[in-house]
């Protein structure tokens, strides 16, 4: 009591100040954190690239055939091999079908 | 002055608002500063990850690689920024030595190891017996099993001092025509034998070792090859010696069974490997090894004997256990043993004696003649067989021998021949 006592009434214009700066200070917070929240969540690609991963395992011992081509929790994966003048190389691209993301890997690949 | 300010305060909503402002900001800044290093350190292990994956890259890169490389290489690769792979090809004894970095920001990645050819111990030749216009003869409790590459005349069963061929058949397994000359090395290989024999000396004050301090001294492959010198014979006793490691005496090298070796080098004219020695080593020799009784040398080992005398090729000397390879009985050799001359034609010496109740498991290359007394599991290149028995020198005759692609891996590595694919044989560290 003794600390509110020392707050005396606010006249109005000053309480209109108060609450719209208030407000706005409010708003940048949220804008701020919905930002920080929706990043963290969008740049989240765990899931993909070890699917990914898993997928490069399965070349490497001979359980799928190339080109393959899947869909995985909403990213297109294509799986190619391209021939450069001395060497084989196996690309592995996903592309987000929302945001058009997209991880390209590339590996050199030996043919057996 | 500030009574007086307190004292005109007045605006207490004002003031609980920048208040409850300073605090929010506070709490944002704090909640990014999170957040950020939370990505970066996510980035962070991402890259040591990828950094590990690329390198797989680059040890397939140099697989394929034929030439060795001067310096470290950039390889081309399409990938993000801060991301590079690096690459080196060097010669490490008879086999190649790989060596990937792989660097993102500040984070790198090493992986080294030894290189060879692959030996498909299933397909690739069991014994390859060069043409000389001279049949095959099998004697006694001899058995060759896989894949024969021999010459035009074939194989037949013979007889030395009473004993005739024991066996219920010729070859266990399919035979194919050899040629003229045996398989390519390739040249890198010739060169860097020539180099280490030659001209190899540790090249500055930092890349000695010394020999004489006790106990343990290694040498990571990732650092620069280090080495030992003596014009004198050095005998190694009651030392473990590790790594990247070159040792090379003008005259003699003794190996006393106390002493441990680990993937190092012997250069010498004269190695010799006392009974019951352990270890995992090349040996580079330019006259004579020789291996005791009982010894163990693990894979990948090389015992390799290159003779010039292709300005002198009739001194012969007189005695017999020159220039040659002497594997005594009981010995296990894991690896590749090979023997090169310059010279072309043959002569009637023995370059290569495998004794009873030794083992080779891997390969024999020898450009010369080869006493077979043991058994090999894996493969055997040579230009001749000899069977010295009862006083007589017999050619191209195996006596009481064994070849067999038995008893070993199904792939494995080999030296280096040409424009054959290459395999990884050791990891390094």
């Amino acid at each position: 009591m003794v600390v509110l006592k020392k707050i005396k009434s606010a006249s109005l214009v000053e309480v209109i100040v108060a609450s719209v700066l208030i407000v706005i200070i409010f708003i940048i917070a949220s804008l701020v954190l919905n930002n920080l929240i929706l990043n963290t969540y969008s740049k989240n690609t765990h899931p993909i690239e070890n699917r990914l991963n898993e997928l490069e395992y399965e070349i490497q011992n001979d359980l799928i055939k190339l080109p393959y081509q899947e869909n995985y929790k909403g990213w297109d994966i294509e799986i190619k091999t391209v021939r450069t003048d001395s060497k084989v190389l196996l690309t592995l691209l996903a592309i987000d079908q929302k945001s058009n993301k997209e991880i390209i890997r590339e590996r050199n690949y030996v043919e057996k | 002055m500030i009574l007086k300010l307190k004292h005109k305060l007045k605006s207490g909503a004002l003031q609980f608002t920048v208040f409850v402002a300073v605090l929010i900001a506070l709490l944002l800044s704090g909640l990014i500063l999170y957040a950020y290093t939370f990505i970066y350190m996510k980035e962070q292990s991402k890259g040591a990850i990828e950094n590990i994956q690329l390198s797989e890259i680059g040890i397939s890169h140099l697989l394929e690689q034929q030439e060795m490389n001067v310096d470290t290489i950039t390889i081309d690769f399409a990938n993000k920024e801060n991301q590079s792979i690096k690459v080196h090809l060097s010669p490490w004894g008879i086999f190649e030595k790989a060596f990937t970095i792989t660097q993102f920001r500040k984070k790198s990645f090493v992986k080294t190891a030894i290189i060879g050819s692959i030996i498909n111990s299933k397909e690739s030749p069991t014994l390859f017996l060069q043409e000389t216009q001279n049949p095959l003869t099998l004697v006694g409790n001899t058995a060759i099993r896989g894949n024969a590459y021999l010459p035009s005349q074939g194989v037949k069963p013979g007889y030395i001092a009473g004993n005739s061929y024991y066996g219920s058949q010729i070859i266990y397994g399919s035979i194919k025509r050899s040629t003229p000359s045996l398989p390519k090395l390739n040249k890198n290989v010739i060169d860097a034998l020539l180099f280490y024999l030659k001209d190899y000396k540790p090249s500055g004050q930092e890349d000695y070792v010394n020999l004489e301090a006790n106990g343990k001294i290694v040498n990571s492959f990732k650092a620069k090859t280090k080495g030992a010198y003596s014009k004198n014979a050095i005998v190694l006793e009651d030392k473990e010696i590790t790594g990247n490691i070159i040792i090379k005496s003008d005259i003699l090298i003794r190996i006393k069974n106390t002493a441990l070796l680990k993937d190092v080098i012997l250069i010498a004219p004269i190695i010799e490997i006392e009974d019951s020695s352990i270890g995992n080593f090349q040996a580079i020799a330019s006259k004579k090894i020789t291996v005791g009784k009982e010894c163990k040398l693990n894979y990948p080992s090389a015992l390799i004997l290159f003779q010039e005398n292709k300005n002198n090729p009739n001194a012969i000397s007189n005695n017999t256990s020159d220039n040659q390879i002497f594997i005594d009985s009981g010995s296990i050799v894991k690896g590749s043993i090979c023997y090169f001359q310059t010279k072309e034609e043959a002569n009637f010496q023995t370059q290569i004696v495998l004794e009873k109740d030794a083992r080779i498991k891997g390969q024999v290359y020898c450009n010369g003649n080869f006493e077979l007394r043991g058994t090999v599991s894996g493969s055997v290149y040579t230009r001749q067989f000899v069977a010295n028995q009862s006083g007589s020198i017999f050619i191209n005759h195996i006596y009481n021998g064994t070849i067999e692609n038995e008893n070993i891996p199904t792939i494995f590595g080999g030296i280096v021949f040409e424009n054959e694919p290459k395999t990884i044989m050791k990891w390094l560290y």
